[in-house]
């Protein structure tokens, strides 16, 4: 109950609260409207109104009676200054009055004026009043009409008011919050909005982000600028400054991510992502920017791959010292690592060279602008290439070039070597193909290389021959027929095959070729000619390989030398070979030996020639420039070993046998003595396999058997040689070729070899210093023609039946060159015969029929055991004695002959003609004038020392046989 | 051959025709395998300098044909050698058993004190293999032979074989077993070892006059 009356006395103060307000209000009111004072005040004058009619009616009324004249008068008789507002009647009435002094009468006579003229005034103020009593009293109802709608106007008014009040209690605060939400929601709205472009902006940076981590840099460019825009009209916020700056610098970062990228084009190119990178440059206008920074790239690219391939290679202690230049990376490069670095170079190379390839292709099938203009960028990109082509692989050329001559090549092994060369040759290539540069530079870097590393393994394969000789048994190697067996000549099996029966048409094309002599390798051009009609000879690089491989792989062994090789030859129609079969291989070579079914005499040493022969052939595949060069020295080797044939088999002869060497073979001698030998350090050789007493046991012929082999192999050897003349021809330009020519024009070499050897044997096989004494104690001036032969005759057939015998028992070990043996030993015998026969003082018709009995004897004797005939031998003989029948004038005229020939010594002609001149001096003496007239003019015999048979000097005897060759 | 070496060391490598004579030069020499081998015809050559124990020697090595038919020119390599490598196929039966013979050629026609190794080729075919490392090891103890198993185409021993041989000869010559200056014992002096034998001269001459005092 307490609660209730709290609560009463609460809603009564609330209550007396309102009606306070209420009354406030309600006082304040009349101030904005009709105030109550205000109408009390209208309601007074509105009564005194009334009041003063009454009134004024009245006395209107009485003084209209009296006088209606005097009044007109009277009102006319009022000065004007009483109507003046301004004016003070009372002072101006009293200086009327006291202006001419005090008068009591002029005072009640304006007294009483004063008053009738106040009466009548008042009168007509009252009649005046009465006149428009009807107006005042329809104005007065008119007002009191007013007052009424005035008191409901305002009732309706508070009516209003409180109504008003109410509802402004009811909606005012309502209202406010309406507008304030309203207000509210605006801002928000706004604030909604930028933050939404923030967003916007922030979720563009996530965007652009996995844009560029997808390579999609074109989407990511147009995003960037697209909100680079939009950002700058959010400029006023702290946030959209920052994310601005950030936006520009993820633009920095982008373009620095595209230049990364376009700088792994360089050693992987990805046709899709270089599609994207130049849609992106292009977005942001910077594609011919973004082709020279390319270019830039790649130099780049080569420049630091190179010092990095080296560095790898160099010795980790090497590393202490400050950065070397690439020529000192070079030169401390130690030899065995020579070839891989190369190798690795030649790869990093291939690397950019693709890469740099696959750029150009992309742009020769892709246009960056639509428009055909012509100074459209794409024309630009396409001369920009152009030009970058030619200094990418000058680039890469000088860098070879300069590691080439900076390291160490001559200390490389024969292998090694090669592989340097199939490396270069590849590169050369890769370059003609790259950019159709024909690397001029390279090849004679390396030229100059080949020729100071060919010099030096051409002593080095000297030296070897040398050992060869050294250790030589000079024993018959079995089972050789042909030079293609021989591993060496693998690589150029097929050509020699072409070129060993050639077509007359090819001889004909190959001396009529339009390709320039001067040109080093001639072959290029050719090759040149056949890579336009091929793409898939051993050109067409670019295509084959793909940057995961390269032209350098697999460490170019044999097979990939034999592509080299063989892909230069003339003559094929196709410049594509596919590897062959091992049983192709194997069914070739029993081919190839077939065609050469007879087995070749040969010896270590002539093989090993062969083996050098065969890899000089490989090198001369590999650089063609010093093919001529290579093919001197393939004489130089096999005069080498003629020389040293000789030196070792051809000099212990016992007798004179300098006229037996023909001009050619001294001359060759000769070269080889004055060119070769003083560069070799192990010449003289020792020659412990023969250890001497070999070449002296009359047992083995003095080693007729070693001789065979060793003179017989060099005869193999330049037979095989002559297979490869016309392959060699093809090397050689053709202002070179005439050497080769005159050098296999003397077909006689290994002949005139031959005889200088076989000498040595046969002319210790035959007695001669005896069967010469024998020749002596004959009678030779017989009367009477003697029926039986000499004794000296049958001493020389016995030595010619024991030769006979040895010589069987060697052919059992070696083949036997019977021919040139027999011819020998032939040419010792009748030479013997000469000299026993010019030494003869006395002699009769019937001692020169015993010299033909006894001649006739032996020679039917030599040629039934040789079986052999010997008509120049015999014909040598045969003159000499007959020379006793001639006519003085015939005689005379066969001395004649004598002076320009070499046949007979200078000592025989002149015994025979003190033997057939004897009884008549005058035509001696004319005869002996003509000998002398000979050797005055110029044409000298050999001068050997004069000797008698009964001296029996076997040194001046030996000395003065055989001085005259056939 | 500007090459400076203290010894020369004349070698030969002998056996039947197959079991990888060419190949064990060729990686002996080259450090790698030669893979287009073909039959030797003849003999042929190749040199590489070594350092053992200290010493500078150059190997001549004489790499022969085992082809029957080749036999009468390869024998005439055998004077003078130092050392021969005696090869046989450990996956050939044949070739293991032809070793009498080799090993009595050798043991004649080259100097009595020729060291030979007995070199088991072809090891990395174990599959294959068809004598067994007891029964090569129990011939080479038996004929006074050193031992060791080859591959040429890995390289394992490789380099091993020709220094143990080469160290055999170095000790023999130490010894005096073998004597340098004797003909035909394969062993020549390079230029630095012309100086030793001089320095050993003078010391030899120094017991003399311990004698006369």
């Amino acid at each position: 109950m307490q609660n209730s009356k709290a609560k009463m006395d609460e809603f009564k103060s609330k209550f007396l609260d309102i009606l306070h307000k209420q009354t406030n209000r309600q006082m304040k009111i009349p101030a904005m409207g009709f105030s109550d004072y205000f109408i009390q005040t209208v309601t007074t004058d509105a009564s005194a109104s009334q009041e003063t009619d009454a009134t004024d009616a009245a006395a209107t009324s009485s003084s209209e009676s009296n006088a209606q004249k005097s009044d007109q008068e009277i009102l006319e008789s009022i000065e004007q200054c009483y109507y003046n507002p301004d004016s003070n009647p009372q002072l101006y009435e009293l200086k009327k009055v006291l202006n001419d002094g005090i008068d009591n009468e002029l005072i009640e006579v304006t007294i009483a004026q004063l008053r009738t003229q106040q009466k009548v005034l008042t009168k007509q103020v009252l009649q005046n009043i009465l006149e428009q009593r009807n107006a005042c009293s329809s104005e007065f109802a008119a007002i009191n009409d007013t007052q009424k709608k005035l008191e409901e106007s305002l009732w309706t008014c508070q009516k209003a008011r409180s109504y008003l009040n109410f509802a402004r209690t009811n909606l005012t605060t309502t209202s406010l919050e309406i507008l304030a939400s309203y207000r509210k929601r605006e801002v928000l709205k706004e604030v909604l909005d930028t933050l939404v472009a923030i967003k916007r902006l922030r979720t563009t940076d996530v965007e652009v982000q996995k844009l560029l981590a997808d390579h999609n840099y074109s989407a990511a460019i147009a995003l960037l600028l697209q909100c680079k825009s939009s950002a700058e009209a959010y400029m006023q916020f702290n946030c959209v400054q920052s994310l601005s700056k950030k936006l520009q610098e993820t633009m920095l970062l982008m373009e620095f991510q595209l230049d990364t990228v376009l700088n792994e084009m360089v050693l992987g190119f990805d046709g899709r992502k270089y599609a994207k990178l130049q849609e992106a440059y292009k977005l942001a206008n910077k594609s011919l920017m973004a082709m020279d920074q390319l270019h830039i790239n790649y130099i780049s690219a080569i420049h630091s791959s190179v010092n990095a391939v080296l560095r790898g290679y160099s010795d980790p202690g090497q590393d202490d010292q400050a950065k070397p230049l690439y020529e000192q990376l070079c030169e401390q490069l130690s030899v065995d690592k020579l070839l891989p670095c190369l190798i690795s170079l030649c790869k990093t190379f291939w690397t950019i060279l693709a890469s740099y390839y696959q750029v150009v292709m992309w742009h020769n099938n892709y246009k960056l602008y639509g428009q055909e203009e012509e100074d459209s960028p794409d024309i630009y990109i396409q001369q920009k290439l152009k030009k970058g082509q030619s200094r990418v692989w000058n680039d890469i050329l000088t860098k070879v070039c300069l590691f080439l001559q900076s390291a160490k090549l001559t200390a490389l092994k024969y292998d090694q070597f090669i592989q340097v060369l199939s490396v270069v040759q590849r590169l050369k290539k890769v370059g003609l193909e790259f950019c159709g540069e024909q690397s001029e530079k390279l090849i004679e870097t390396m030229q100059q290389q080949s020729e100071e590393f060919f010099r030096r393994y051409h002593i080095c394969c000297i030296e070897e021959i040398c050992l060869f000789l050294d250790n030589e048994s000079w024993t018959q190697v079995d089972s050789f027929a042909h030079i293609l067996q021989l591993p060496e000549f693998r690589s150029v099996r097929h050509t020699l095959r072409r070129h060993k029966s050639p077509t007359t048409a090819l001889l004909a094309s190959s001396n009529n070729s339009p390709i320039s002599n001067n040109n080093c390798d001639e072959l290029v051009s050719v090759h040149s000619q056949d890579g336009g009609s091929s793409i898939y000879g051993s050109y067409g690089y670019f295509l084959r390989f793909s940057e995961k491989s390269s032209p350098f792989d697999g460490g170019l062994d044999a097979a990939m030398l034999e592509e080299d090789i063989l892909s230069g030859i003339v003559d094929e129609a196709s410049c594509y070979f596919s590897e062959e079969s091992d049983d192709e291989q194997k069914s070739l070579q029993s081919k190839e030996f077939d065609d050469a079914s007879n087995q070749l005499l040969v010896n270590n040493t002539a093989l090993n020639v062969m083996r050098v022969i065969g890899r000089y052939l490989q090198m001369c595949k590999l650089l063609h420039c010093i093919s001529p060069k290579i093919v001197a020295c393939i004489l130089e080797l096999i005069d080498f070993y003629v020389y040293a044939v000789h030196e070792i088999f051809g000099k212990d002869a016992p007798v004179a046998t300098d006229n037996m060497h023909s001009p050619r073979l001294e001359q060759r001698l000769r070269s080889v003595e004055v060119n070769v030998l003083p560069q070799i350090k192990l010449w003289p050789l020792n020659f412990s396999s023969l250890a001497n007493n070999e070449l002296a046991n009359p047992d083995t012929l003095y080693g007729l058997s070693q001789r065979i082999v060793a003179v017989e192999a060099g005869r193999s050897m330049l037979q095989q040689f002559n297979v490869l003349q016309h392959y060699l021809n093809h090397l050689l330009p053709l202002a070179e070729r005439p050497i080769l020519a005159s050098y296999l024009d003397y077909s006689d070499y290994i002949a005139d070899l031959a005889k200088l050897v076989y000498t040595c044997v046969t002319s210790r096989v035959i007695d001669l210093s005896s069967i010469l004494a024998q020749m002596a104690k004959v009678k030779w001036d017989v009367n009477h023609v003697i029926h039986q032969h000499s004794n000296y005759s049958d001493v020389l057939n016995r030595n010619i039946q024991s030769f006979a015998m040895c010589l069987e028992e060697i052919a059992k070990e070696v083949p036997v060159p019977s021919k040139q043996v027999w011819n020998s030993m032939a040419h010792v015998a009748t030479h013997l015969l000469v000299e026993g026969f010019s030494n003869v003082k006395k002699c009769s018709a019937g001692g020169r029929a015993l010299m033909q009995l006894d001649f006739a004897n032996f020679m039917s004797f030599l040629e039934l055991i040789s079986n052999q005939k010997y008509p120049q031998h015999r014909s040598y003989v045969d003159v000499f004695i007959k020379t006793y029948y001639f006519a003085p004038e015939q005689f005379e005229q066969w001395i004649e002959q004598q002076r320009t020939g070499d046949e007979y010594s200078l000592k025989q002609l002149n015994n025979l003609i003190h033997c057939i001149c004897v009884s008549d001096k005058r035509t001696r003496q004319r005869l002996l004038q003509l000998l002398d007239a000979g050797i005055q003019n110029g044409i000298a015999m050999s001068t050997t020392p004069t000797t008698t048979p009964q001296k029996n000097n076997h040194g001046s005897v030996a000395g003065s046989n055989l001085s005259s060759v056939i | 051959m500007s090459e400076t070496y203290d010894y020369l060391f004349k070698f030969l490598i002998i056996g039947s025709a197959g079991s990888g004579k060419s190949c064990l030069l060729h990686h002996f020499i080259e450090s790698k395998f030669k893979d287009d081998s073909s039959h030797t015809i003849g003999v042929e050559f190749g040199s590489r300098i070594v350092n053992v124990g200290g010493k500078s020697v150059k190997l001549q090595i004489w790499d022969t044909a085992g082809q029957e038919r080749f036999r009468s020119v390869t024998r005439s390599y055998y004077r003078g050698a130092a050392g021969a490598l005696l090869v046989y196929d450990a996956t050939s039966r044949d070739s293991f058993n032809a070793l009498t013979n080799w090993l009595n050629d050798a043991r004649t026609l080259a100097s009595p004190n020729i060291v030979i190794l007995l070199v088991g080729n072809k090891k990395d075919l174990e599959e294959a293999r068809d004598v067994t490392f007891l029964e090569a090891s129990t011939f080479a103890q038996e004929n006074e032979l050193i031992f060791l198993e080859t591959s040429a185409k890995t390289g394992e021993n490789v380099e091993e074989a020709f220094l143990k041989c080469s160290k055999t000869i170095l000790a023999k010559i130490e010894t005096g077993e073998l004597d340098p200056e004797r003909i035909g014992s394969g062993i020549q002096y390079g230029g630095a070892a012309l100086r030793n034998l001089q320095t050993r001269q003078r010391s030899i001459n120094k017991p003399d006059c311990t004698c006369r005092v």
